[in-house]
């Protein structure tokens, strides 16, 4: 039996189906013998009365989120998710030099440093990567900081703006798709795909649509794990193996070719009721159980 | 020069005959994304250990990481808490933002400019502080691989051992009376980037010393 601290903060307590899913999480803890608890992050001290704890809120490592991370991790705690994963989550380069490096197909994509961005040639660049070119700052999230430029004025101009947030910036090969998979791994094992259907006209997961001013989410089509196709499920298996033992949301386009690329692999993805899961869906008891018995720790 | 700069993709190979010798980065400043940082994910993507890896360089930026993964290290360091709104700041304080000592800092000296000096450290509320007590002088010295020229050495030698960052500024609180019977003590506060160009000669020669020892850290 295991205590399980479901760290929170305002804002994620904010979100309705953010704080459905933590009390889900808190209801269900006990189908599998432990116990489950909301907490604040800035009870971070009460960490010592756990002996799991989840993260609920936006991750950054810049802010309150990594250090009880990085504390849980001293502590001993199994803690998901584990400061390493979300190093290398919340940086787009990192991710894409580990899959490369594991032969894990991505968009070809090149990493510009700041020697590079010096002596741009944007038209190589072009004839390289094709038109339009995907231009990413590493540590943006749902689809912030990721724009696409069609010629080398918008090129230098987005790589100017993206370069006050890193000094490396990813340059990358636009793979046209109206929807994306998303895979949720946990230990190395998938607990939930979804295709998420990209708002029409639109690009990204977060975009606005045609004819419309606002930016709207994409919206969430649950499939079946076994419904998955194979070469998306093993893509995203191996992506994750590469990371970490954490928690995933692996974002997949397929290709008219069948071929599968991974385009992201993110940190604390979303997990809603009656998005990525049904409402009371048995699932979030066994994230629990899944973090308590075998959640990465030190 | 090349058109276009790209992070060497080399491939791991097994050194003949033994592991790799670990990378100890002297670039001084390994802030998140900055060039120092991405001299350390280069060096993990290659297999080759580093000094710091890039957890223990975030963890050293990160204000409630470092004084956290400090105290547990045995570290003293300074009383803190989250300023999550004004009257979380009790004066004298200093107000850290998590993102790290280069950031701006506040010393707030009275209730009266307490509301103004959160709203300015916290970006109105957008980022997150922490208020540590000044229970005595803000001060600071440069630790070069665990050595200083300061009197403080034992502190400069524990960052090293923690955090694994070669060069750095350590700021602390000097706790105390110096003369008074129990002395004084340094309570880390945090650590903040030492470029290895900004090192004097004399901090160059006690570089070369070091770097004659074996490395234990």
């Amino acid at each position: 039996m295991a205590h399980v601290a479901i760290v929170s903060d305002a804002s994620s307590r904010d979100r309705a189906v953010e704080l459905e899913a933590m009390e889900t999480y808190v209801a269900q803890a006990p189908d599998h013998g432990h116990t489950a608890q909301i907490i604040d992050v800035d009870d971070f001290a009460r960490l010592p009365e756990f002996d799991a704890a989840f993260l609920r809120l936006d991750t950054s490592v810049l802010g309150l989120p990594f250090a009880v991370s990085r504390y849980a991790w001293k502590l001993g705690l199994r803690i998901v998710d584990d400061p390493k994963s979300m190093l290398v989550c919340m940086n787009k380069a990192h991710i894409q030099g580990m899959l490369e490096r594991a032969d894990i197909p991505t968009p070809d994509t090149v990493l510009l440093t700041k020697e590079g961005r010096e002596h741009l040639d944007a038209e190589a660049m072009f004839a390289e990567l094709g038109t339009p070119i995907v231009v990413k700052a590493p540590s943006g999230a749902f689809s912030s900081a990721v724009e696409k430029a069609h010629d080398a004025k918008e090129l230098r101009a987005l790589v100017r703006r993206f370069a006050f947030q890193s000094d490396v910036i990813l340059l990358q090969r636009y793979t046209p798709s109206t929807y994306d998979w998303r895979v949720g791994v946990l230990c190395g094992d998938p607990i939930y795909a979804a295709r998420y259907h990209i708002p029409k006209g639109g690009w990204r997961i977060h975009d606005t649509p045609e004819g419309s001013q606002k930016k709207e989410w994409a919206k969430i089509e649950r499939v079946p794990l076994g419904k998955v196709p194979y070469a998306v499920m093993e893509t995203a298996l191996n992506a994750c193996k590469q990371v970490g033992h954490s928690l995933y949301g692996v974002d997949l386009k397929q290709r008219d070719d069948g071929s599968v690329v991974v385009i992201e692999v993110n940190d604390n993805p979303n997990i809603d009721p009656g998005g990525e899961l049904p409402k009371h869906s048995p699932v979030f008891g066994q994230i629990i159980d899944k973090i308590a018995r075998e959640g990465p720790r030190a | 020069m090349q058109p276009v700069q790209r992070l060497p993709r080399r491939r791991l190979e097994k050194a003949a005959g033994g592991s790799r010798k670990p990378f100890i980065n002297l670039c001084g400043d390994y802030r998140f994304l900055r060039a120092g940082y991405w001299a350390l994910v280069d060096a993990e993507l290659n297999g080759v250990e580093s000094s710091p890896s890039p957890i223990q360089a975030v963890t050293a930026q990160n204000a409630a990481a470092c004084l956290l993964v400090a105290k547990h290290a045995g570290i003293e360091t300074v009383d803190w808490k989250i300023a999550r709104k004004p009257q979380d700041i009790e004066p004298p304080c200093l107000l850290v933002p998590i993102a790290g000592l280069t950031d701006t800092c506040y010393e707030v000296k009275s209730t009266r400019s307490r509301a103004a000096q959160w709203r300015s450290a916290t970006q109105n509320g957008t980022r997150a502080t922490l208020a540590v007590r000044l229970n005595g002088d803000l001060r600071s010295m440069r630790m070069i691989v665990g050595v200083t020229a300061h009197e403080n050495y034992h502190l400069a030698w524990d960052v090293w051992r923690t955090f694994g960052v070669p060069l750095a500024e350590i700021w602390y609180v000097e706790s105390g009376d110096p003369d008074g019977p129990d002395g004084s003590k340094p309570l880390l506060l945090g650590l903040d980037p030492l470029p290895l160009h900004e090192l004097t000669e004399r901090e160059l020669r006690l570089f070369e010393e070091v770097s004659q020892r074996p490395m234990e850290a």
